[in-house]
């Protein structure tokens, strides 16, 4: 209880620096604008703040960035609302049930239970991190280079085996990851590896300009197929707030996503959309009201909105504690400490205690941001949703160009960016998850120096090295994930040749109207 | 998807991780020796690599008569239905990306940006010149004096620079 709040204390002494407050409020509002635009997804969103902060210090700069998810996971419900289109796919099901209830004219009790829910949901999980994010960096006495090993193997595995669909693809698209990791010198005999005499691979590829390629810009190029308005679908919007006995109402729906989004964010490769879906499906289940469910039920909104602001920082537990992604958006986020020197892993949290502070100063801020700017700002997020798509996407393109130039003034970053945006799109097109090979670029290097490392510590001997209980353990979970995402393909394989909808409820890459079509609703 | 294009990524893939070992059995050997060396982690990923390859090959040909025609049930992210989609315009794009970043150093930040960004919205059909023009030369201006002004980066002007731009 003790350290829960010295945590606390220290994340709220960061509040008085005016700077800090000034650059997350900001980022909060970038993500409420940029969550609102249906086609930019939070990866992009992430991917176009992401060069710009190197500007900042590593605190503020993974702060701001925490900050712009929670502005996308509340931006992204405005539209869902107002124009029945999600902002992202987590908001699909706010979007069936808003936009029935904006019809009616009730747009205005729908997106004020969508207020209140995120905040909530934001709120409560603020401790829910520091509850289990301070144990967990605890344990990292326990983490010698064979644990290490075996985390790295573990991140691996549940970015393949949960977030994808195809494990024999996600193996191939973690190891050419993991192989781009290991381009540049040797770390213990500095011996230059994958590097074709052209210098500037000596120490490596740009992390940055690769991740962003990789996840971003290729997002990018492939939402460019595609030409469409939503001009057509503005409506007026009434932004009188409900009366306080309609929240009331919600608040068992609200308390079921805050739970159910913060034990779903902790586990890795699980997606805001799978909390999402989740709670909404318990809400139904304990609703006085299941029949409201999918033709307008507030309750529905309540349960996803708090569910998916949940699972913000429930996502950061694994990621900052042991450097486990919790999915693309926190690929960027260890891309962005890998940025400024830091090395993510068990020991990040001890040996920069003002990161996990900034973490949650950053969660605190942007809810506050929430509270003061999400209900005056609705209105004009909701006319963002309606800029010309076109011109978004080609301004969106040229900034991520020119974040990744001004970082360190390279063209060859740029040409890398560029190569690997290419890769990606054809990576997404083809289905192989672009995560998986981003956090093995991040990974591959210390993947290695821990096993080289592990092995010299145990007289060479490989099974002496993974028999160590902690190791073994890890090394368990991971098998244990991997034949997860082995029965879970099998299983959608098989319902994919009986011709029944085979869309994973935690799928990122499928545009928002291509997943209500595909999943709809249990009714 | 094509599954014509599936069967050739796993090729390359397996051509790739094959390569990928032959290269890494070349590496110098270092003088420090431990267990692993410089060449152990990167040919086990390299085999990897092969393996999952030829695994996709090998179940690509396993179900290609499962599907009359070249298209089977997409893997990756696929289009939205409600709307059409353009196979050729993401190639133009990526050329045209291609072609700014070459151009960039050499003609300068604000004359490629403005053309990139000009030609791109086209592209996305906006047919509007003053939008066009607006927006390129917009966005340009604004990105140009923040890298300058505030970020004090230099930025390459190419033949501006005679007009005293910096």
């Amino acid at each position: 209880m003790d350290t829960f709040v010295t945590t606390l204390s220290n994340g709220l002494a960061m509040l008085t620096d005016p700077g800090f407050v000034l650059v997350v409020a900001a980022a909060t509002l970038w993500g409420i604008m940029s969550g609102s635009m249906p086609g930019l997804s939070a990866s992009l969103a992430v991917g176009v703040a992401l060069p710009f902060t190197f500007v900042l210090n590593p605190v503020q700069a993974v702060a701001s960035l925490v900050a712009v998810l929670v502005g996308v996971n509340y931006g992204n419900s405005l539209p869902a609302v107002a124009l029945g289109i999600p902002g992202t796919p987590a908001a699909i099901l706010t979007a069936q049930e808003g936009f029935q209830l904006h019809k009616n004219g009730r747009g205005a009790t729908a997106l004020g239970v969508t207020y209140v829910a995120s905040i909530t949901g934001q709120a409560v999980s603020i401790l829910v991190f520091i509850a289990f994010v301070v144990p967990l960096a605890g344990l990292a006495y326990l983490f010698l280079p064979a644990e290490i090993f075996a985390m790295t193997l573990l991140g691996m595995t549940a970015v393949i085996g949960l977030a994808g669909r195809s494990i024999v693809k996600g193996i191939a698209a973690g190891s050419f990851g993991l192989l781009l990791g290991l381009i540049g010198r040797d770390p213990i005999n500095s011996v230059p590896r994958f590097t074709f005499g052209v210098h500037q691979l000596n120490d490596g590829l740009n992390v940055i300009a690769v991740v962003i390629g990789l996840l971003a810009v290729s997002e990018l190029i492939r939402s460019m197929r595609q030409v469409y308005e939503w001009r057509a679908k503005m409506v007026n919007v009434s932004t009188a707030f409900p009366p306080l006995s309609v929240i009331r109402r919600c608040l068992p729906a609200i308390g079921i996503g805050t739970v159910v989004g913060s034990i779903v964010g902790i586990l890795p490769g699980a997606s805001a959309d799978a909390a999402a879906f989740l709670s909404y499906q318990q809400a139904k289940s304990r609703s006085k009201t299941p029949e409201e469910f999918g033709h307008g039920s507030l309750e529905g909104i309540a349960a996803n909105e708090a569910a998916q602001n949940a699972c913000q920082a429930g996502d950061l537990i694994p990621t900052l504690a042991v450097g486990i992604p919790g999915g693309a958006t926190m690929v960027l986020i260890l891309a962005a400490l890998t940025m400024h020197g830091l090395i993510p892993g068990p020991l990040l949290l001890r040996e920069t205690p003002e990161l996990l502070y900034g973490s949650i100063a950053g969660l605190i801020v942007a809810t506050i941001a929430l509270v003061i700017l999400g209900w005056p700002l609705a209105r004009l997020a909701i006319r963002v949703a309606t800029l010309n798509r076109s011109i978004v996407l080609s301004s969106a393109l040229t900034l991520v160009i020119f974040g990744v130039y001004v970082l360190h003034q390279s063209a060859f970053d740029v040409l890398v960016l560029v190569f690997f945006s290419v890769v990606g799109y054809f990576m997404i097109r083809y289905g192989y998850p672009v995560a998986a090979a981003a956090l093995g670029l991040i990974l591959g290097g210390r993947m290695e120096s821990a096993l080289r490392q592990g092995l010299l510590l145990s007289d060479s001997d490989l099974l002496t090295m993974i028999s160590r209980p902690v190791t073994a353990t890890i090394l368990v979970i991971a098998g244990v994930l991997l034949v997860y995402g082995i029965l879970t393909e099998r299983r959608l394989r098989a319902r994919a040749r009986a011709g029944e909808p085979v869309v994973r409820a935690d799928d990122e890459d499928l545009p928002p109207s291509q997943t209500m079509i595909n999943v709809g609703v249990n009714e | 998807m094509d599954k014509r294009v599936d069967l050739l990524f796993g090729i390359l893939l397996v051509a790739l991780g094959l390569s990928a070992f032959v290269l890494a059995s070349q590496f110098r050997r270092g003088t420090v020796a431990d267990p692993l060396g410089v060449a152990g982690l990167p040919r086990a990923l390299a085999v990897t690599l092969a393996f999952a390859g030829a695994a996709v090959v090998v179940r690509r040909l396993a179900t290609w008569r499962e599907s009359a025609g070249w298209l089977v049930a997409p893997e990756g992210a696929s289009d939205d239905a409600s709307y059409p989609a353009s196979a050729w315009r993401p190639y133009v794009v990526i050329g045209v990306l291609s072609a700014y970043v070459v151009a960039f150093p050499h003609v300068g930040y604000p004359i490629t940006t403005i053309a990139f960004l000009m030609f791109t919205m086209w592209l996305m059909r906006i047919r509007s010149w003053w939008r066009l023009i607006g927006v390129s030369v917009g966005f340009t201006a604004v990105a140009f004096l923040l890298a300058t002004r505030v970020f004090h980066i230099l930025l390459p002007v190419g033949p501006l620079s005679a007009f005293g731009l910096r």
